[in-house]
């Protein structure tokens, strides 16, 4: 059994005064097995980010079924609902605007720990954990977020999902806001912690690349509805969907340069103790 | 080979805030050549963004031109008076932003925008200045260009809104766009259409791009040379070709690996440590020592010079490049 089920979940909104309906997600299925990463890959319009929201109930479906190892949401009562709330977290694009600004961080990240009855000491402790856990040290507890470069603050935000320990993460393009030189960091980052938790992760990205970085299965989603889903790799090599096809050929090609001769390229310049 | 365009020659363009005044772009020189694309390659903070709007002379308190010259077809831009700026934006440097919606104005149509850049500049008559607004939107791929001068801004996608202010940029016929990140608010398919709308307008109108994104990889599709900016510092400049085939700065070198390591196989990435120094407290000798792997002692003594580099041209600002590649 997958620990996430979605089936023919849709949304829709009403506009022009309820006489037209606009489909952000139209009937989508999708499975996310324990310890599994599912990249969802989109451009702009595609349902991509509210079906992440769907998962994480911070928007309610129009129809269709969302069960999480085995409750289905709908008829969860307001306590499952609060336990799968933690059970399943989320990270977001920007890292500014989903900090609280007034809070320091040992308050972000405390806030997932209330409901561990933890001491306030303990939860103290486990947050300054929780933050050398993803890379920053315990002694910027009592910073505010604006004291924080926007990778640093990705960090604090993938820190306050973890404090709940989730068994899925919704990362809804967690470093599309960040620097060339950042995003690296982040992405191997939030791997290493997903393969140490035996988490399983929902990723969801523009960008083909890092989805097949991240991903054991890719979704590819266009005006609400999922054209292809299938294994990372082979989605690469042997894309079906005509828009998958038109993604792959919308990656940057360095100079009009073929794929083999980038993969030569790469393999050549292959951290040879350098830039590793 | 003929005189360049536009030359920028040591400009330093400082910004004044509680930790004091600092060099911005700290001391910045190179050249665009008539019909040349120029990329400008850096991450935030790195002053790519101000060296392209100092040439503008679009920056006002707490950002100066602190010292340096910028001349276009060897008139110096820098100290220009208010009213002769305004005979050279729009008519002989233009620019684009990455967020068309907050460059167009909200409250008139795209028409009238259109009409009045051309009438204020020209004696046209407002039927010559509408023939032309007609022929530039469909020269950008506005279909039914007529019937949309009186659309509004919000009325067009963002791939289309995109179309129509580098229809407003080129109504003039610049002889230098100026582009900060045209492409990186844009969805993947769309982005590669106005690449090749820009590459295109710029081979027939024979003007001079400088292309300014946070992408190497979207650069090196375009540009024909390449400035690398850290930190206020341009680091490297070289062909397209040569930064593809031998990246020779540190920094250089971990944009294009990590990126490239993504973009084919990635099993592994490579990632560059570390974090951009914050403006008011960059490292005093190399700015990215810090971050690099090759860093040695000199680095954190010593400021190390934009130098010529090898043969075609490349100039560096390392003491520790990288080598040519493993087996080169």
């Amino acid at each position: 059994m997958a620990l996430l089920e979605v089936s023919g979940l849709t949304k829709y909104y009403a506009t022009g005064r309820g006489r037209g309906r606009l489909t952000a997600v139209d009937a989508v299925d999708l499975e996310v097995h324990a310890g599994e990463v599912v990249a969802v890959v989109g451009e702009s319009g595609s349902g991509k980010t509210t079906l992440s929201r769907m998962i994480v109930q911070l928007i309610a479906p129009s129809s269709g079924r969302l069960v999480f190892d085995g409750i289905d949401f709908a008829r969860a009562g307001r306590a499952e609902r609060a336990r799968l709330r933690r059970r399943i977290q989320i990270i977001f694009q920007d890292p500014q605007s989903s900090l609280d600004p007034r809070m320091r961080l040992d308050a972000i990240v405390a806030e997932g720990l209330y409901h561990s009855r933890l001491s306030r000491d303990e939860r103290q402790r486990r947050s300054g954990e929780l933050l050398e856990r993803v890379g920053l040290h315990a002694g910027m507890l009592r910073n505010y977020p604006h004291q924080l470069s926007g990778g640093e603050r990705q960090r604090v935000g993938i820190a306050r999902a973890l404090a709940c320990q989730p068994e899925l993460l919704v990362a809804d393009e967690p470093v599309s806001a960040l620097d060339a030189s950042i995003q690296g960091q982040v992405l191997n980052l939030l791997r290493t912690i997903q393969r140490e938790h035996g988490m399983a992760m929902l990723f969801v990205t523009h960008e083909l690349p890092v989805a097949r970085y991240m991903a054991d299965r890719i979704a590819v989603m266009q005006t609400g509805r999922i054209v292809e889903l299938r294994e990372a790799d082979a989605l690469f090599e042997q894309p079906e969907h005509q828009y998958t096809r038109a993604l792959l050929e919308a990656m940057p090609s360095y100079g009009r340069r073929g794929r083999e001769e980038l993969a030569a390229h790469a393999e050549r310049w292959k951290p040879a103790g350098g830039a590793a | 080979m003929s005189a360049p365009l536009l030359e920028v020659d040591d400009l330093r363009t400082t910004v004044t805030g509680r930790g004091g005044t600092v060099d911005a772009v700290d001391g910045v020189s190179f050249s665009v050549g008539r019909g040349e694309v120029l990329g400008i390659v850096g991450e935030s903070g790195s002053g790519k963004s101000l060296a392209l709007l100092s040439i503008l002379g679009l920056i006002a308190d707490p950002v100066k031109i602190g010292s340096g010259s910028i001349r276009l077809e060897g008139r110096e831009l820098v100290g220009l008076a208010p009213r002769e700026w305004r005979g050279v934006r729009g008519a002989q440097i233009s620019m684009i932003f990455q967020e068309p919606l907050t460059s167009l104005d909200s409250a008139f149509t795209i028409g009238s925008q259109l009409v009045e850049t051309v009438r204020a500049h020209t004696d046209a008559s407002r039927r010559e200045a509408t023939d032309q607004a007609v022929e530039m939107l469909e020269r950008v791929g506005i279909a039914s260009a007529r019937t949309r001068l009186e659309a509004y801004p919000h009325e067009f996608s963002g791939g289309m809104r995109q179309r129509v202010m580098i229809a407003m940029a080129l109504i003039l016929r610049p002889k230098l766009l100026l582009a900060d990140e045209p492409v990186t608010a844009l969805d993947v398919t769309t982005q590669a259409q106005i690449l090749e709308l820009i590459a295109e307008l710029q081979r027939d109108l024979g003007m001079s791009v400088i292309f300014v994104s946070h992408d190497l990889g979207v650069v090196l599709d375009v540009v024909d040379r390449v400035a690398v900016m850290y930190a206020g510092d341009l680091v490297e400049v070289a062909r397209a070709d040569d930064v593809f085939a031998a990246p020779a700065h540190p920094y250089t070198h971990g944009l294009l690996v990590s990126k490239l390591s993504l973009a084919v196989k990635a099993r592994e990435v490579a990632v560059m440590p570390g974090k951009i120094p914050p403006l008011f407290d960059r490292p005093r000798a190399c700015r990215f020592a810090p971050r690099c792997p090759n860093r040695t002692d000199r680095c954190v003594e010593v400021h190390p010079p934009l130098e010529p580099s090898g043969r075609s041209g490349r100039l560096l600002r390392c003491f520790n490049p990288m080598p040519a590649g493993r087996e080169a």
